[in-house]
């Protein structure tokens, strides 16, 4: 798999306030063979998908990203498209199989967007976490493991996006294994525990942030009763949400790519709070 | 009623028929000119008489045919009446006692089908029945004699199955005098019921209960039992069903073994014990339980050391009766029986696949089956409800419903029916071993809908079990102490729980068993939607299959307690001595037959054929009239139209069209509809009795059923002068042959409406509607919409009529 | 088919709410209903019964779309988007239950949530 040139979507979040997700992801592909190309023109997303049965409006950010792919993937000659934050992959995900399920609905979207190529619903949206297991495997990734993880014992958590609804989840929605396999192929210990498959509560850090700081005490609590030293997660909101809990001591939330990027020794890319995490964590045991 | 059989009749006798049109007490002559009628029945070609008559039905209406027919020899009779539904099979006896054969007699409906639906436009309503006489004129003309043929039959009849079900119709037909053979696959009868602890709603011990008939099937000089054996093809038909039977090998000599158990207690090989679904362990050499019926051990060959590795053979050194025979083979025993029961029981659904209640996983969360082993005084645990993770006393136990029953997410849409009642019973024994238990039931409805089953809820409810309405979202288990936390919502006051217990049980549902798909196949039978066998029909028929000498009881026909289990079983019984008791069946004729001069042996028929009725002999199609429904799905798809179906021959549906046809103008529009005889006919029976009037355009084409059309029948109906033609059928699950003729219609009317573009005629002239035998008001609709549907396109023109080739 | 709220509600979503037989596995799987004022299942009752109170619940707003209740429905029926309609009937009135000014520590917050917001809390 050297030298696998994949096309990304980076959205909003990762561009400021989640840089060193990206930061890390990047690296961490790259020790992996994969070059990740950033999307070219790329738009936000326009996160959250419309459930509205007449919604067509809101779609139309995510399917000008589609159209950037479409373009973009005749140039690399592959129609995959990989997102890294998860509520990019479930609105892209999610609208581009509306279109592709109603052919009204993207002969609407397309004259509306006239100045733009016909979108032609053949792009595959997939995320990063399918990248390292399908494309790279999990053999190659325990090669690049220069360090000793097994004091690290990381609880995935998946949030929503990435599960729900049935038709764009990665893994089993009720019993999902891929972020643990992920963990262990990097010689961590994963701590698989009955919240992984929660909701961080979303943008009621906006409405009402005292709702999301109970939810984070009562994520982050479970997670160190299984036995868990850090939570590991692939979501820029998850990631603030989980640390937004005033609990004193409370363990901490990283992005999977920062573990990644630990394991692998490319410290460089990490930030120096997150670097002290990981110190905390060794010196602690 | 004696039937004459009337055989070889000449059949180039000439027709000499006799018309009788009925007055009906003024039912039909209040709107219909029925002597108008007559004359100009009295006219058509080979009519040697025509009457009309107050009520042809009566002993002096019949008394006047007899005498027509001995005086006018007459040969064919046709009666214009009421409904062939009514009085069919009284004037089918007249011309039998007259020494005619009964099959050469027609009903024309003129009172439910005519006069009863058409009194706004009497003029019409006669013209309609003259139309009518005269197809059944040129119908009767080309009817033949036809003879219910009798086969022998005997009493043998193979039961497949050992539980409650199978126990219990074997010997209702043992006592009664049949000889039975009884099979089952596991080692032991008793199925499911030897497995429970107490039964609701009366709390007797299972088991107790059972054992004695267990006893009674293993000594009755009547019944054959063949037990660890699998049924493993059938062939052939009512009365004679060839049966191949395996009798898998035990490894012990049955007459020696006398099950001091010295074997099992030296053998070293520990086994998870199915009977106790996995809650002790049994050894590679066992027997099933203590009250096993027969009471003999067998080697578990999946396991035992020396029939895998070749080595050990502690229990045939060790056992004092010398039992043991590592030589053992399968036997294969080749029968026949007259008849076949399938009592084959159910399964319980696997829990593990719903992850968010963690069974599998969490050592506290169990199911259902396993709290009645849990507790038995004779169970692995001896009585104690104990937590699976650390053996200590659960104090505090829920109980969640509804699980693999009644969710859409895991396509089981079906309720099991006996949920409820186990979970109270279950809650009321745990009570009942200690009051200060804390028992809750987490439901979504509570159905007790049995005898005393209501009361029973309500002892519960006084015994202090608490019921929550809400069905549980997830099940946690705490890492340290492995108690199970249950969440929900109590929908009854709207607040959300987050209760933890010691122990969780699961309500599994019920399940067909695992082999019913196979058993259906090997005898041609249906499975449902749920994937439960499939009765005859719903209500009246919940015993008997689609296939003559089969029949379903039990849970392998749908969940359901005791009680409803032994009373199926019973009918059962009682179904199968109906049909061998008079020592002999008949067999009505009304089935397909083969031209052999045209079939040119392509086989096609074979895999048409819904029953499997159809084999290959000297190169041609061959009908085993015994499994033959007479449905007619097979006519279609031959060929070289090489295949018809007696007393409704494709040439006389077409003559029927034509005479239908005959007396209409060029600028009328006529619409031809053919409708089924179980429900279309039926429904429109019924909108005669509720006097629903539709359009009097309509001629009308009695059939057994609408799969044995053809493209031909239908494009001659445009040829003659249709407008427009109808085709009723049964809805799905409605009709009295196999669900498989509905695809056999629609590839039907497809083609046709092909053929009709073809001929540049608008297709929607065809329409197929699916009719139950209560929606007479949807067949008014559909053809009053189909008429106008002709008006406003138009007759069709007689330049496309004559291009069309038939 | 239906009057008033039902009738809306399957407008928007396609979505029959008489075939709710409220057996409440909606709020007994939802991570946010401690913080509701009416749960999951009743919302969907209220919609059934025409009842526009509902409308003015915390609930609709606080709803996530996470779909843990609609993965789980014995009935298939998706509480999720039946809420969301809710919450659109409202959005369309021109309602606003969050004002994108008067947000703190905008800074730090990631633009999903702002977004989010913008879109599922505002019209």
């Amino acid at each position: 798999m050297n030298g696998l040139k994949l096309m990304y979507f980076p959205g909003c979040a990762l561009k400021s306030t989640a840089e060193d997700y990206e930061k890390t992801a990047i690296a961490v592909a790259e020790k992996l063979g994969v070059e990740l190309l950033e999307l070219e023109r790329w738009n936000c997303c326009g996160v959250v998908f419309n459930v509205a049965a007449d919604a067509v409006m809101h779609h139309i950010a995510a399917v000008r990203d589609l159209i950037r792919a479409q373009e973009m993937g005749r140039k690399l000659n592959d129609n995959r498209l990989v997102t890294i934050c998860s509520m990019c992959y479930s609105t892209l995900k999610r609208v581009n199989q509306i279109v592709k399920d109603d052919p009204e609905k993207l002969r609407n979207i397309n004259e509306f967007m006239d100045e733009e190529e016909d979108y032609e619903g053949n792009i595959e949206v997939i995320h990063l976490l399918q990248v390292f297991k399908d494309l790279v495997g999990y053999d190659k990734i325990k090669e690049k493991v220069s360090r000793r993880m097994e004091k690290i014992k990381a609880a995935p958590f998946y949030g929503c996006a990435l599960l729900r609804p049935k038709e764009v989840s990665i893994d089993d929605p009720e019993d999902p294994k891929i972020m643990e396999e992920l963990i262990e192929a990097l010689g961590a210990e994963a701590v698989k525990f009955p919240y992984e498959i929660k909701c961080c509560s979303s943008y009621n850090v906006i409405y009402d942030r005292k709702i999301t700081e109970e939810t984070a005490a009562e994520i982050q609590r479970a997670a160190e009763r299984w036995g868990a030293n850090i939570i590991v997660t692939t979501c820029p909101l998850c990631h603030y949400n989980l640390n937004t809990s005033k609990r004193k001591n409370g363990i901490p939330t990283i992005y999977f790519t920062e573990l990644m990027a630990y394991a692998f020794g490319l410290e460089e890319t990490l930030s120096p709070e997150t670097l002290k995490i990981f110190n905390k964590i060794l010196e602690e045991i | 009623m004696q039937l004459n059989i009337h055989s070889g009749e000449n059949m180039d006798e000439k027709p000499r028929i006799g018309v009788y049109v009925c007055h009906c007490g003024g039912n039909i002559s209040n709107i219909i000119d029925v002597e108008r009628v007559r004359e100009f029945a009295a006219k058509q070609k080979d009519v040697v008489i025509a009457r009309d008559n107050e009520h042809v039905c009566s002993d002096a209406g019949q008394k006047m045919i007899q005498e027509d027919i001995k005086k006018y020899g007459l040969n064919r009779i046709v009666i214009a009446a009421c409904s062939p539904k009514f009085h069919e099979p009284t004037f089918m006896n007249l011309l039998a006692e007259s020494g005619l054969n009964p099959y050469m007699l027609e009903m024309v409906n003129i009172r439910e089908q005519d006069s009863w639906v058409h009194s706004d436009d009497p003029q019409e309503a006669t013209l309609k029945a003259m139309d009518q006489v005269a197809a059944a004129i040129a119908k009767v003309r080309l009817n033949k004699p036809l003879e219910e043929k009798e086969v022998k039959i005997g009493n043998r009849v193979l039961v497949i199955g050992g539980g409650i079900a199978g126990i219990q119709a074997a010997l209702d037909l043992a006592d009664s005098g049949c000889k039975v053979i009884m099979v089952e696959k596991k080692p032991t009868i008793g199925g499911r019921m030897a497995q429970l602890s107490y039964t609701f709603p009366t709390d007797d011990c299972s088991l107790c209960i059972i054992s004695p008939k267990m006893a009674a099937v293993a000594n009755h000089p009547n019944i054959t039992l063949l037990t660890y054996s699998e049924v493993e093809e059938v062939e052939g038909h009512v009365g004679n069903f060839k049966v191949r039977i395996k009798v898998k090998p035990r490894y012990i000599d049955m007459d020696k073994c006398v099950a001091c158990g010295l074997c099992a207690e030296k053998c070293p090989v520990k086994v998870p014990d199915e009977f106790n679904y996995g809650l002790r362990m049994r050894k590679a050499i066992y027997i099933p339980h203590e009250m096993a019926v027969p009471l003999k051990y067998l080697i578990d060959e999946e396991h035992c050391l020396y029939l895998n590795k070749g080595i050990c053979r502690v229990c045939e050194r060790i056992c004092p009766q010398k039992a043991i025979n590592f030589e053992d083979k399968v036997k294969i025993i080749e029968t026949t029986v007259d008849a076949i029961i399938v009592a084959t029981g159910y399964d319980t659904f696997n829990a593990e696949t719903i992850k968010q209640y963690g069974y599998g996983r969490y050592a506290n969360v169990i199911i259902a089956p396993q709290l009645e082993r849990l507790v038995m005084p004779t169970g692995p645990t001896n009585g104690r409800v104990i937590r699976l993770s650390d053996g200590r006393i659960a104090k505090r136990i829920a109980f969640i419903q509804c699980v693999g029953s009644r969710d859409e997410q895991i396509g089981r849409p079906g309720c099991s029916r006996v949920c409820c009642m186990y979970a109270i019973k279950q809650a009321m024994i745990l009570k009942r071993q200690d009051i200060t238990r804390d028992v809750y039931i987490f439901y979504i409805d509570i159905r007790a809908y049995g005898k005393g089953f209501e009361e029973y809820y309500m002892r519960a409810q006084e015994l202090g079990v608490k019921f929550v309405r809400g069905k549980v979202g997830e099940i946690i288990e705490d890492p340290v102490t492995k108690n199970v936390i249950v969440k929900a919502e109590d929908t009854l006051t709207g607040k959300w729980l987050e209760m933890e217990f010691d122990l969780v049980v699961l309500s599994v549902g019920l399940i067909p068993s695992k082999d019913t798909e196979k058993i259906a196949k090997m005898l041609k039978l249906n499975i449902g939607p749920d994937g439960f066998l499939l009765e005859a029909h719903p209500k009246y028929r919940p015993v008997d299959t689609l296939r003559e000498g089969i029949f379903i009881c039990g849970c392998a026909q749908g969940p359901k307690d005791i009680a409803d289990t032994v009373a199926q079983a019973s009918a059962a019984a009682g179904r199968t001595l109906r049909l061998l008791s008079q020592g002999r069946i008949k067999i009505e004729p009304i089935k397909v037959f083969v031209n052999e001069d045209l079939c040119n042996g392509c086989e096609i028929c074979l895999e048409k054929c819904p029953l499997g009725a159809i084999g290959m002999e000297n190169g041609k199609a061959r009908i085993n009239e015994a499994i033959c429904n007479g449905c007619g799905s097979c006519i279609s798809y031959c060929p070289r139209n090489a295949i018809d179906l007696r007393h409704y021959e494709e040439e006389q549906i077409i003559e029927e069209v034509k005479e239908l046809l005959k007396s209409k103008s060029e600028d009328e529009i006529r619409i031809i509809a053919f409708f089924d005889d179980s429900c279309t006919y039926r429904a429109a029976d019924l909108a005669g009795n509720s006097r629903i009037n539709y359009t009097s355009k309509v001629r009308i084409v009695r059939i057994p059923s609408s799969s044995r059309l053809t493209p031909r029948i239908i494009l001659s109906a445009f040829k003659f002068g249709a407008d427009g033609v109808f085709i009723g059928d049964c809805l799905p699950g409605g009709s009295p042959y196999h669900p498989k003729v509905l695809d056999v219609i629609n590839d039907i009317v497809r083609k046709s409406r092909r053929e009709l573009r073809r001929y540049r005629i608008d297709a929607r002239r065809l329409k197929f509607d699916m009719i139950a035998v209560d929606t007479a008001e949807r067949l008014a609709k559909d053809l009053d919409d189909l008429a106008s549907t002709a008006e406003r396109l138009g007759p069709v023109s007689k330049s496309k009529r004559d291009k069309i080739k038939i | 088919m239906f009057r008033g709220l039902s009738q809306k509600v399957y407008d928007l979503t396609g979505i029959n709410v008489y075939l709710c037989h409220q057996c409440g596995i909606c709020s007994g799987s939802c991570p946010l209903v401690k913080s509701m004022d009416i749960p999951p299942n009743m919302v969907v009752r209220m919609v059934q019964m025409d009842m526009n109170e509902v409308l003015n619940s915390k609930t609709i707003w606080i709803c996530a779309s996470c779909f843990n209740c609609t993965v789980r429905c014995p009935r298939n029926i998706d509480p999720a988007r039946i809420i969301n309609a809710l919450r659109i009937i409202k959005q369309r009135e021109g309602v606003y239950a969050v004002d994108l000014r008067k947000i703190e520590k905008l800074e730090e917050l990631p633009q999903i949530a702002l977004i989010a917001a913008s879109r599922k809390l505002t019209g």
